[in-house]
């Protein structure tokens, strides 16, 4: 087992004008290189602020991580503890871009519009690796044909609102890829892409995955795409994890309340059932409840979720769940 | 970082949980609640709206809280400098009621300019609700009683200085401010006016009347504002009386002003008019004049008001700077701007300092109106930053 | 892009020929005409009533029997010739003399009021704005409003105290000194402009200086805001070349498009500060034949002030083409 990020019970407040918000109130996870880690979860439940605390882009004026753990292990070196780093120092930015990388949501506007694709590539090039201009425009179009660029030799000095969407996405890959990061951090690369594109991308991204040996963090709120490429699944809700377990059991058994709503709420081919979706919404800021997050959405709901947080009850070496319903199970159990 | 918290916006949150850190305790409020409470956060807005409120008040009542007429000249204080209203005498460090002491002028033999020295012997009281010169309160009422004067009608008291014939220069300022303030009034309603009703017209109907009004709206625009307002200011005749004189430079002042609102209202009234609830109307047989009263003029209105705000210290720059340059209101009106022009030279800023006074008053008022725009713009926007 | 600029020069000619006629409605504006105002003046001074045939010759000359609308088209008829018209302020001159330095001088102020303003406000602008909500954003965002609600006048006569009181100085207005004031170019001449030239700088560029940067402030801090600087940042760049080169080259385009309304209101500012500084810019002699009713002289050098603001405007789209690759020239 070959662990490259550590994180643990991570939480992350941000300190705005109405008051605080706990975005991320307790992560965590281990991730293996060559494995890939699905985050899944509803908008707003912390999973983007749980990827911008790894690497430390968040505005410390802003957001302040209060507890726990964040630990990257590089090739050959001691471990680094990332929530100890300066967010503006060296140090993470030699990770940054490096040996973490990024991409993000909106292919649209995470190009910057008046440089050339191939100089926003090389400009990561050139600053993580000790080579020549020439060199890093070669690698900037070896990249864009790897990630399956036509005539990439023409386009890399082209600006982005010369490429469509789904380019776009590809050209983004290609520069986290530039430099060969150990960890590829995905938020939602694939929400606004066409579905024949989505599932390129998701194609694209798992090969170069397994070419390189990368660890990927995969940030979705689509069941589906995590069906697609994960390895082992936590679900957030609420900044908090509920449920933690490999994909298949995810899928097969799930065990809290909310991962089985959120399949219940899935249409699947062949399945033959009604949708069921979650009542309720996801509460506001201002409106968390006092005990378990998901007790006013919950099915089962009992007196006890709605005084106490339920702690993570662990069920198998590899799998664990936050809901009072299988506190009896461990209770009893060995 | 602002997009993941700016789903938060709409709630209202006690101060101190910024410092206390883990209770998050929040209030959800109305969008009106959202408002007032946005408006009141922004103390400059509400300093200058009672700055603008108390201004506007003084000189409405112009003829009690001036202790002179605008007129009222005194040949023997030509240019004299502000006197001090004192509690406590200099030379025996003795309490009193508020008095000053009368300026007495000397001619200076080798630059032959008025010198001003003050008279120690003398001791005027200042009186407050002291009878004075009569004047019309609010142009009818006739009345002689002004807030504070010298207690002795043949020692005047200027409090900012007098000016070239000895007229005192706070009295003027207060009634040059009703000339000043009225002109950045009436000029915003007429560019309301004449630019909500075009803009609408030519919003809501388009084709040849909105291509012609667009291309008049682009040829005015290509003339630098001031320049323009001045030519136009300049064709007004000069044998017309006064009060047509004003009542030409408000329109001239408009005439450039109504542009721009017209092109703002414009734009709203083609967004507005593609909404669903308009198609909803016009598809249930609502007559025009309905759907401009019931769905147009409410959305807008926020958006004219802020608009107007912030035209009005546009309007009353403009007319201080023509009264400045001589091309603006004329004498026997006042206005702060005509006054500045006693500043226009450069001797006169060396020798009496003082005539510059009325452009602190213009700096105020104009830095208030642009508080309060600024103000009620976040006020109408409850939800930006 | 030569379509582009082609377009926009067509568009550009269309306005030229408004701007010429609302010019030529101004002169006409006041009562009476510019040739018996000049024989009301003339009459005045002498004391004697000027020969009929005289008054009928400078009619004919200028056309003014003719109609309105004949009249214009002989005012811009002269133009190629680089004939406006004459003055009776300037003793008859022809209105090209009198205005051809002073628009060279108006338009050198402009530009480099320009040019400072932007030099100035820039820097500040990401000062404050990477400095968001800090005492110093505070203090300069405060500083910026009462900066734009201050009008030009104002600032050149506080100025003038400021000069006269405080800092002592001997300057009492003009670009030139005395002996230089009608002389020709020479390098003892340059000088001499140079060392004026500071205070109207000064008094102009701060007006300008403090919209700029509100306009700057606000730019970068929306700019900041988007997914492509956390996109440079994760790609674990300084924040200095995330500021700079990602987010300030972004948000220096709007500044280039609003430019369009800010060249009006430092027309307006040189114009008005001309006045006050006695600067031998197109500013004291509208003034002056505003005053006296010289038409020709005030309408043109409306005219000429419209056509600055215009060509300023034309340079500003086609920079900003240049500068913006997302900006369509077709």
């Amino acid at each position: 087992m070959d662990i490259v990020l550590e994180v643990n019970n991570l939480k992350t407040y941000f300190y705005i004008e109405q008051g605080v918000v706990r975005a991320v109130d307790g992560v965590s996870f281990t991730l293996e290189a060559g494995k890939t880690l699905g985050i899944v979860g509803e908008s707003g439940c912390g999973k983007s602020v749980t990827s911008r605390t790894i690497m430390r882009l968040l505005s410390p004026s802003l957001a302040r991580i209060v507890d726990g753990s964040i630990k990257y292990y590089p090739a050959g070196s001691p471990p680094i503890e990332l929530t100890q780093v300066d967010p503006y120092g060296d140090q993470i930015r030699d990770i940054r871009g490096n040996e973490i990388a990024m991409i993000f949501q909106e292919p649209m506007t995470s190009l910057n519009p008046v440089y050339t694709i191939g100089q926003q590539i090389m400009e990561a090039i050139l600053l993580h690796q000790d080579v020549s201009k020439e060199v890093a425009r070669a690698r900037a179009i070896e990249v864009l044909r790897l990630v399956g660029i036509p005539l990439p030799d023409q386009r890399v000095d082209q600006y982005p609102h010369e490429f469509s969407g789904g380019m776009r996405q590809r050209a983004m890959i290609a520069m986290a890829l530039s430099c060969n990061p150990r960890i590829l951090i995905a938020d939602e690369p694939t929400t606004a892409l066409d579905v024949t594109i989505e599932a390129q991308i998701l194609e694209l991204i798992q090969q170069i995955q397994h070419d390189n040996d990368m660890a990927l963090i995969m940030i979705t709120h689509d069941l589906n795409v995590i069906g697609e490429v994960a390895d082992h699944v936590i679900v957030m809700y609420l900044g908090q994890v509920v449920e933690s377990a490999p994909v298949d059991d995810i899928f097969d058994e799930p065990k809290h309340p909310y991962t089985q709503g959120l399949l219940n709420s899935l249409p699947m081919i062949g399945r033959g059932e009604r949708l069921e979706p979650i009542t309720g919404s996801v509460p506001g800021p201002h409106e968390r409840p006092r005990g378990c997050p998901f007790a006013p959405r919950c099915p089962h709901v009992m007196d006890r979720c709605r005084a106490e947080n339920p702690p993570s009850f662990t069920l198998s070496p590899a799998s664990e769940v936050a809901c009072w319903l299988y506190a009896e199970e461990i209770e009893v159990g060995p | 970082m602002n997009r993941l918290t700016g789903g938060f916006g709409l709630f209202g949150a006690r101060k101190k949980n910024v410092e206390l850190g883990v209770q998050d305790e929040y209030q959800l409020l109305t969008v009106r609640q959202l408002m007032i409470r946005k408006f009141l956060r922004n103390r400059m807005a509400l300093l200058s709206f009672i700055a603008l409120v108390i201004i506007y008040l003084v000189t409405l009542f112009a003829g009690f809280f001036a202790p002179y007429t605008a007129r009222d000249a005194d040949s023997k204080l030509t240019y004299s400098p502000p006197m001090t209203i004192r509690l406590q005498d200099p030379e025996t460090g003795h309490f009193h009621p508020p008095f000053f002491y009368p300026l007495r002028g000397k001619r200076n033999m080798e630059t032959f300019q008025l010198e001003y020295v003050e008279e120690r012997e003398k001791r005027i009281p200042v009186q407050f609700f002291v009878k004075g010169e009569p004047y019309k309160a609010l142009g009818i009422i006739a009345w002689d009683v002004h807030l504070f004067g010298s207690s002795d009608p043949a020692e005047r008291l200027h409090i900012m200085g007098s000016d070239v014939r000895g007229r005192d220069l706070f009295s003027r300022i207060i009634y040059g401010g009703q000339v000043s303030l009225s002109v950045g009034i009436f000029g915003v309603l007429i560019t309301i006016a004449v630019g909500s009703v075009i803009g609408t017209l030519s919003g809501y109907y388009g084709g040849v009347f909105d291509n012609v009004v667009q291309r008049v709206i682009e040829t005015i625009r290509s003339f630098p504002q001031l320049p323009l307002w001045m030519a136009l200011a300049a064709a007004i005749p000069p044998q017309w009386p006064p009060e047509w004189v004003y009542a030409g430079i408000v329109v001239v002042l408009a005439f450039i002003n109504w542009t721009g609102l017209s092109r703002e209202v414009r734009g709203l009234v083609l967004s507005l008019k593609e909404r669903d609830y308009v198609h909803a109307a016009e598809a249930s047989g609502a007559s025009t004049a309905r759907i401009v009263r019931k769905h147009l003029i409410p959305n807008m209105a926020s958006h004219i008001i802020v608009t107007a705000t912030l035209a009005v210290p546009v309007t009353i720059l403009g007319e201080s700077a023509l009264s400045f340059l001589g091309i603006g209101v004329r004498p026997p009106m006042v206005s702060w701007g005509l006054l500045l022009n006693d500043a226009i030279k450069i001797q006169n800023i060396v020798l009496y300092p003082w005539t510059l006074f009325p452009g602190a008053f213009i700096l105020v008022a104009v830095i208030a109106y642009n508080f309060l725009g600024d103000g009620l713009r976040d006020m109408v926007d409850p939800f930006s930053r | 892009m030569t379509t582009f600029i082609i377009r926009r020069l067509l568009s550009a000619a269309v306005t030229f020929f408004l701007i010429t006629l609302i010019s030529f409605v101004v002169i006409q504006l006041p009562p009476g005409d510019v040739v018996s105002n000049w024989v009301r003046q003339q009459e005045a001074s002498t004391g004697q009533p000027l020969p009929p045939e005289t008054i009928e010759n400078l009619r004919r000359t200028y056309g003014f029997d003719e109609p309105v609308i004949v009249q214009y088209f002989k005012w811009i008829d002269g133009f190629p010739r680089g004939d406006f018209g004459f003055s009776i302020e300037y003793s008859n001159a022809p209105v090209a003399d009198i205005l051809a330095q002073r628009t060279g001088l108006t338009v050198f102020l402009g530009v480099a009021t320009l040019f400072i303003s932007w030099g100035l406000a820039i820097p500040f602008g990401i000062f404050a704005a990477t400095r968001k909500n800090s005492k110093w954003d505070y203090f300069l965002s405060t500083l910026s409003f009462i900066g734009i609600s201050t009008p030009d006048f104002l600032v050149a006569v506080i100025y003038l105290f400021i000069a006269v009181f405080v800092l002592k100085t001997d300057y009492s207005g003009g670009l030139f000194s005395q002996e230089f004031k009608d002389a020709p170019w020479t390098w003892a001449r340059v000088v001499d402009f140079a060392k004026h030239l500071p205070v109207p700088l000064a008094i102009l560029g701060l007006g300008g200086m403090a919209g700029t940067f509100r306009i700057m402030r606000a730019n970068l801090l929306d700019i900041l805001d988007q997914q492509f600087i956390e996109a440079a940042r994760a790609k674990g760049l300084r924040e200095r070349v995330v500021i700079y080169k990602h987010a300030t080259r972004i948000a220096i385009n709007p500044l280039i498009s609003r430019v369009g309304m800010q060249l009006p209101l430092l027309i307006s500012g040189t114009i008005i500060i001309s006045i006050v500084l006695d600067l031998p810019t197109l500013g004291p002699p509208f003034i002056r034949a505003l005053n006296r009713q010289d038409m020709f002289l005030a309408g043109t050098v409306l005219m000429i002030l419209a056509i600055i603001l215009l060509i300023g405007n034309l340079i500003a789209d086609i920079v900003l083409a240049w500068s913006d690759p997302r900006i369509q020239y077709e």
